[in-house]
């Protein structure tokens, strides 16, 4: 059936991506907020949005209950859930379907099949795609599993990885060394995964050190077609999170672009796939490559694969729910696209999150520059969501005019009245391993291993203007607009009353 | 006129060859003709500045004012919530050895100890929410 109207159970810059892919779909838009986000970008762009009661996540974005009275009370017939919050938790999906409502994703069967990274591992062994060595941690009581992920530790060897078996983003992950960090890393991994996924649940995973992560888009329809639409390169990361994403890789082989094309398409078939999604896979440097895992959503890396493709991916996702057939042909990547995320945040202090005001939030424009974001200029960042500010995106003819293009372009946003990463992700431009494609996961601490500090050429400049503006009263003409804004509405003489 | 930028304090003149443009936007003349903008905003007493790429953050030092630049590895290097107090008051610590464990925007933290030494005092407890730079623990390091 047609969708006609669609709730967003989410915020910030994703839900602004959606509601505005349901707006050229001609299709109404429900968000839903939290009071802290009374004033954000993505409610002014729904048609309407509808205040959920209480100050935690968990009583907003992850309420089940109170999004799907939402749901029903505002007559929306689906539910798309972005990624985060609800994006991978099966029983919500199975919800919505309960109270007849479109989930936008995979049946909730695929979901389970793949969310839980270890019921995946095992499901992918069996459909014949390659997976990384490691060992389940049965469920039981803390004590019970810091002795099994002790036990595992022997057989899988050092150094390992902690996983939230709920996981995803990073959450829940603990990269360790030796035996000694182990119970102290499990606990914090055992904690952040029960606070960011309401399941402490974790595994132990053999860490593959400089390999690279390459990902691979997936699209399937309810007509039994399941394509891919190439992959993406998201090696740069830190802390487990991705800074610098491409596509194409620039490492892979027309041949191997096809097996792992192939072995991610067999991976969504073994689950009966249906919807967007994502095969992860770390790829050595021997051409060998293991399935990580299945991400059941709509990615934050997206718009790299839809840049190259043509595809629109969140538009195909409302298609393919509302049981259309998928409108993109075959496979034609063609030029370079990269993403860089830009995160409020203290890169020399460590990847430290930053809050603060975006006083001034200007991001760069002209041809092939695209930005995805949930906020504008006089926005505050604040520390109760994810510190990612903006994803900008770049495309070009040729990787190396991708590049430029990314370096142009971050020197023209300007972003003041909070700390981010922007001076480091332009670093990252004119690093010699970005320019020659030599990245791997573990690149940043690498290369960086004292930590990152700012350039410092312009300094003098800088303060040279800053002194100017102190002496020149620059500041007192800002309060003097804000003065002005005051000032009486015209709108205030109005005095129309009823007879 | 003193600037505290990156740590330091410096004494800075106010630059030639600026014309306002706006509230925020300034032209910088470059000599032969060239120029470029520059943006500028003071968000409490930080003047913020961007030039070509380049950001900082840079905060005016009022006349006769005394500066603690140091700060303390004690502090809340953000705001957030206490999730965990590893140690009590009179504990021996070792360089290194977590203290506290906080979180902010999902990600936890752990406050270490900057040397060896003694926990004087613990501030907070678990739940506890904190502005970033407060002081979370008195801490001396052993002679």
């Amino acid at each position: 059936m047609a969708l006609s109207r669609v709730l967003i159970a989410n915020r910030g810059e994703i839900a602004c991506r959606i509601i505005r892919a349901c707006v050229e779909a001609e299709i109404e838009t429900v968000a839903i907020y939290a009071q802290n986000d009374a004033g954000s970008l993505f409610i002014e762009l729904a048609d309407q949005a509808v205040l959920l009661e209480g100050d935690t996540i968990a009583e907003t974005y992850l309420n089940q209950d109170a999004i799907i009275r939402v749901a029903i009370d505002t007559g929306s017939d689906a539910i798309h859930p972005g990624f985060g919050f609800l994006s991978e938790r099966a029983d919500f999906a199975q919800a919505v379907r309960n109270n007849d409502l479109i989930w936008i994703g995979p049946s909730p069967q695929a979901m389970l099949a793949m969310g839980d990274k270890m019921a995946a591992r095992i499901t992918m062994r069996a459909a014949g795609v390659p997976v990384i060595p490691g060992e389940e941690i049965k469920p039981g009581d803390e004590e019970a599993a810091l002795e099994a992920i002790e036990s595992a530790s022997h057989s899988v060897g050092y150094p390992l990885l902690l996983k939230a078996t709920a996981g995803g983003g990073g959450k829940g992950m603990r990269v360790v060394e030796d035996s000694s960090e182990l119970i102290e890393s499990a606990r914090a991994a055992m904690r952040e995964a029960a606070h960011s996924f309401g399941d402490s649940r974790v595994f132990v995973e053999r860490l593959l050190t400089s390999s690279r992560h390459v990902e691979i888009q997936i699209l399937a329809d309810s007509f039994g077609r399941t394509i891919h639409l190439g992959e993406r390169e998201c090696s740069i990361q830190r802390r487990h999170q991705k800074v610098f994403e491409e596509s194409p890789s620039p490492v892979l082989s027309a041949e191997l672009r096809e097996a792992m094309g192939q072995a991610a398409v067999d991976a969504a078939k073994a689950v009966d796939f249906v919807g967007a999604g994502t095969v992860e896979f770390l790829l050595t440097d021997s051409d060998e490559f293991f399935f990580l895992e299945m991400n059941t959503r709509i990615q934050v890396e997206h718009p790299v694969t839809e840049m190259v493709t043509g595809v629109d991916i969140v538009r195909e996702q409302l298609r393919i729910a509302a049981g259309e057939e998928m409108s993109c042909g075959e496979l034609n990547m063609k030029g370079h696209a990269i993403e860089v995320r830009l995160y409020a945040e203290d890169v020399p202090a460590g990847f430290l999150p930053a809050i603060g005001p975006l006083s001034i939030f200007r991001p760069p424009i002209g041809p092939g520059v695209r930005l995805d974001t949930g906020v504008r200029e006089g926005d505050e960042v604040t520390p109760e969501y994810d510190p990612m500010i903006a994803k900008l995106i770049v495309w070009a003819p040729s990787r190396m005019e991708a590049l430029q293009k990314m370096r142009r372009a971050l020197d023209d946003f300007v972003v003041l009245g909070c700390i981010t990463n922007l001076a480091f992700l332009r670093d990252l431009c004119d690093h010699p391993r970005v320019i020659s494609g030599d990245t791997k996961t573990d690149m940043i601490a690498i290369e960086w291993p004292n930590g990152w500090s700012a350039p410092s050429d312009l300094d003098e400049d800088m303060l040279a203007i800053a002194a100017f503006g102190e002496t020149r009263g620059l500041h007192k003409r800002v309060s003097m607009a804000e003065g002005e804004a005051k000032a009486p509405s015209v709108f205030a003489q109005i005095s129309r009353r009823f007879p | 006129m003193e600037f505290e930028l990156k740590g330091e304090i410096l004494d800075v003149e106010a630059g030639e060859g600026i014309e306002i443009l706006d509230s925020n936007r300034l032209r910088i003349d470059l000599g032969q003709g060239r120029s470029c903008i520059a943006h500028a905003v003071k968000v409490g007493d930080d003047w913020w500045i961007h030039m070509q790429g380049r950001t900082i953050k840079a905060r005016v030092i009022e006349a006769g004012a005394n500066i603690d630049l140091a700060g303390s590895a004690c502090n809340a290097p953000m705001p957030g919530t206490i999730i965990e107090v590893l140690v009590t008051a009179g504990q021996q610590v070792g360089e290194g050895e977590a203290l506290i464990t906080m979180e902010a925007m999902k990600m936890e933290h752990r406050i270490l100890a900057p040397s060896d030494g003694v926990v004087d005092a613990v501030h907070f407890q678990a739940g506890d929410k904190v502005e970033s730079g407060e002081l979370l623990l008195d801490f001396s390091a052993s002679e």
